[in-house]
This record gives C-alpha cells, structure tokens and sequence, in this order.
C-alpha cells in the first residue's frame, strides 16, 4: 500500500476526474461554476507522477483508497486557498436578524446564505449531542448513518434529531427567521 | 424518519452558507475530514470533526464534498463492476465491496452474491439479510491480504471480530448471534491496516438483518 507504489491508468485518471467535476458540481454549483474544471486539474496534476502513461490498468488504480484521498485532500487545499482571498468571518450580524420573515427566502442569494449562516449560529446553541446528530441529517446522512458515525443507537440519534430539529427552528424564529 | 420539505430547504440553506466562507488555520485537515466522513478515526475523534463542522461553513462544504466524492466513485464503481458481472472479486474503488453471503442450497447450485451494487450514496450500506445460523460475511478486495473484520450489534457491542483474515470471508459464531432478537441489524466493517498511518482500506459499515 506505499504510496509511491501506486499507479493510476489513463482511464483511472479519467473516472477520478469525472467524480470530483460532478461532485464539485454537487457541493458548490452557483459559487464554482467558471472554476470546477480548474480545480479538478489542479488537484489531479498532484498526483501526475503516479499516472501510467500508456492504457490499461494501473496496478493498483482507483482501488487505492490512499491515491482517493490524496485527490480529494488536494481538490480541498485548492478550495481552500481559492477562499482564503475572499475571506467572510461568521459571526452573529445583524444582517440576518433583518430580513423580513414573511418573504420568500432563495436559497442562492446572499439571504440564503444569512440564513444558512443563522442555522450554523443556531446549532452552535444547541446541547452538543442534538447538534452532531442534527448536524450530520442536514448534511444528508440518514439517521441510520449519523448513528454509526457518532456511535449511538438509532433510536436515541432519532431522537435527538428531532429534538435538535426543533430547538433548531425556534431559535431561527426568534431571529426572525423562518425558512 | 423521513426528511421532509422543510428539513430539506434547511440543507439548502445550509449549503448556500459555504457561499464564500473560508477556512480557518484551526480548521481541520482535509485528511481528517475525509477520514471521518467515512466512518474511519475514533467514535469521539469523528464527533470533535462533526462539531467543527456545525460551526464552520468551509468544513461542513469539505465534509459534503468528501461524501460527494466518494459517491461519485462508488457510482462509478458500480457501472465497472456491472460491467464485468456481479459476483465478481472486483475492486470496489473507495471502499472494499462487503457483500452478505448466502450459501448455495446444494453444491450443484453457484453461491448466490447479495452484492452492496444496488446501495445508495450513504457511507452505511443498509440491510442485507442473513440467516443467524448461517452467517458468512463475504467481501472482495485486493489479492494477499489480510483482513481486520468488526461486527457489532445497533447498541455497538461486539457481536465478533476477527484479525489477520486471509481469506475474504467470516462466519459469525451462530451462539454469538443467539441471544438477539429477530430482525436485529448487526454493523459489519473490514478493514486492512497499513504498515504506516493514513494508509489503510476500510470498507463502508454495512448493516445486516438477521432472520
Ligand atoms: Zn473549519
């Protein structure tokens, strides 16, 4: 499993670059639309000196889940610097205390994004199991996933996801916020 | 539980608030985030990671993108195996393919493969169906080596555990199983530890139902 064993084929190289486009494509699409493919190459060009050159398969190939990692770690750095530049501090502005509740809310805009920043404040509220378990389903896990990943029983994180989820909108309501 | 349309517009929500955040010279690693997205590091290390994702933007994106990666190649895996033909010992790309194995009612008959292909995105692969008296877990991964498997119950006891398995393959103890109740899920995960740090396979957790 060392790393400078392991080779990718073209065709690895190629599955890989697709995944993280379409999942860049998930993650981030209004924000990354002009950058995706950039980024990608960027992160891929890392580990350009474990491509094979001619077809066929690598040796090991995307089965290495340690060359997986590297990619994805690299796509963050990238990320992560392309941010750096255009710093947002989150912190509790009266921007998001402001908006008129009764309105509807875009997910796009820079209200999306206020609210979006209230629910992270809002979490931070929380007592912390009701905000890991909570945390994890409006990242999409399920109940089932968010409980092997914090090591609870399924019932009790389906509790206090639904604990959580309620503590979590009476503090946006008392923002002012109903999203 | 069902998300339902206002829990989803919180995802969204959630999601437009990575607009523009940056991270944080005490964010994480990026290693990190991956690993315990995909369920690797210690129970209270992915809950510490988990919580710095609440309050960062930046990392709750980084978090979503590494389950999105891993989706994406598992996807992909998924289309390639289909390609060769189920049952084969292919190499799942992320994770090593853990697949619940039903033995064959006579030898004249192949092993049927209950393979994970048809699983959706998460990082648990849920409920396959076994037999307690006849459970063998059976997964497939890269030639000569040798396996880590944990099996727990849903209140994470040990069910079982085995080291140094050289072949893909684990009958769980039936005695082991006895005292559950019918219908109970039991979380399996294999794993190859690595001669260094930060290089090892792990499978996804898949759950198994137990008759
Ligand atoms: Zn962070």
């Amino acid at each position: 499993m060392s790393g400078s064993r392991q080779r990718l084929s073209e065709r690895d190289v190629e599955t890989l670059r697709r995944a993280l486009v379409r999942a860049v494509a998930r993650v981030c699409p209004a924000e990354l639309a002009d950058r995706r493919d950039d980024l990608v190459q960027a992160s891929l060009l890392r580990l350009a000196d474990r491509w094979r050159p001619a077809g066929g398969e690598g040796k090991d190939g995307l089965s290495s889940f340690y060359l997986v990692k590297v990619a994805y770690s690299t796509l963050i750095d990238e990320l992560r610097c392309l941010r750096r530049r255009r710093e947002v501090p989150l912190e509790d502005g009266s921007a998001a205390m402001s908006l008129p509740a009764s309105e509807p809310l875009p997910d796009a805009t820079a209200q999306g994004h206020e609210i979006g920043r209230a629910i992270h404040l809002c979490l931070g509220e929380l007592g912390r199991p009701r905000r890991l378990a909570v945390m994890l389903y409006l990242q999409g896990h399920s109940v089932r996933q968010a409980a092997a990943l914090l090591g609870w029983t399924y019932k009790r994180t389906e509790n206090l996801v639904y604990r959580g989820l309620a503590n979590l909108r009476d503090c946006l309501s008392a923002r002012g916020l109903s999203p | 539980m069902k998300a339902d349309a206002a829990v989803e517009r919180l995802r969204r929500l959630l999601v437009a608030a990575a607009d523009r955040a940056a991270s944080s010279p005490s964010c994480p690693p990026a290693e990190a985030l991956w690993a315990a997205a995909g369920g690797e590091l210690t129970v209270e290390e992915r809950r510490r990671l988990v919580d710095h994702t609440a309050s960062c933007p930046a990392c709750a994106r980084d978090w979503r993108l590494a389950v999105a990666v891993a989706g994406e190649l598992r996807r992909a895996s998924r289309r390639r195996w289909l390609r060769r033909g189920l049952g084969v010992a292919a190499t799942v790309l992320v994770a090593i393919g853990l697949s619940s194995y039903l033995p064959a009612p006579s030898a004249s008959r192949p092993p049927v493969y209950r393979t994970v292909q048809g699983a959706g995105e998460g990082l648990v692969v849920d409920d396959q169906q076994a037999s307690r008296d006849d459970c063998v877990l059976q997964w497939s991964g890269p030639p000569g080596l040798a396996y880590d498997l944990i099996v727990l119950d849903s209140d994470l006891r040990l069910v079982a555990s085995a080291r140094g398995l050289e072949e893909p393959r684990f009958r769980v103890p039936a005695e082991r199983l006895a005292g559950l109740p019918p219908g109970s899920l039991l979380y399996a995960r294999v794993v190859v530890p690595a001669s260094s740090p930060g290089r090892r396979l792990a499978s996804q957790t898949f759950t198994i139902r137990i008759d």
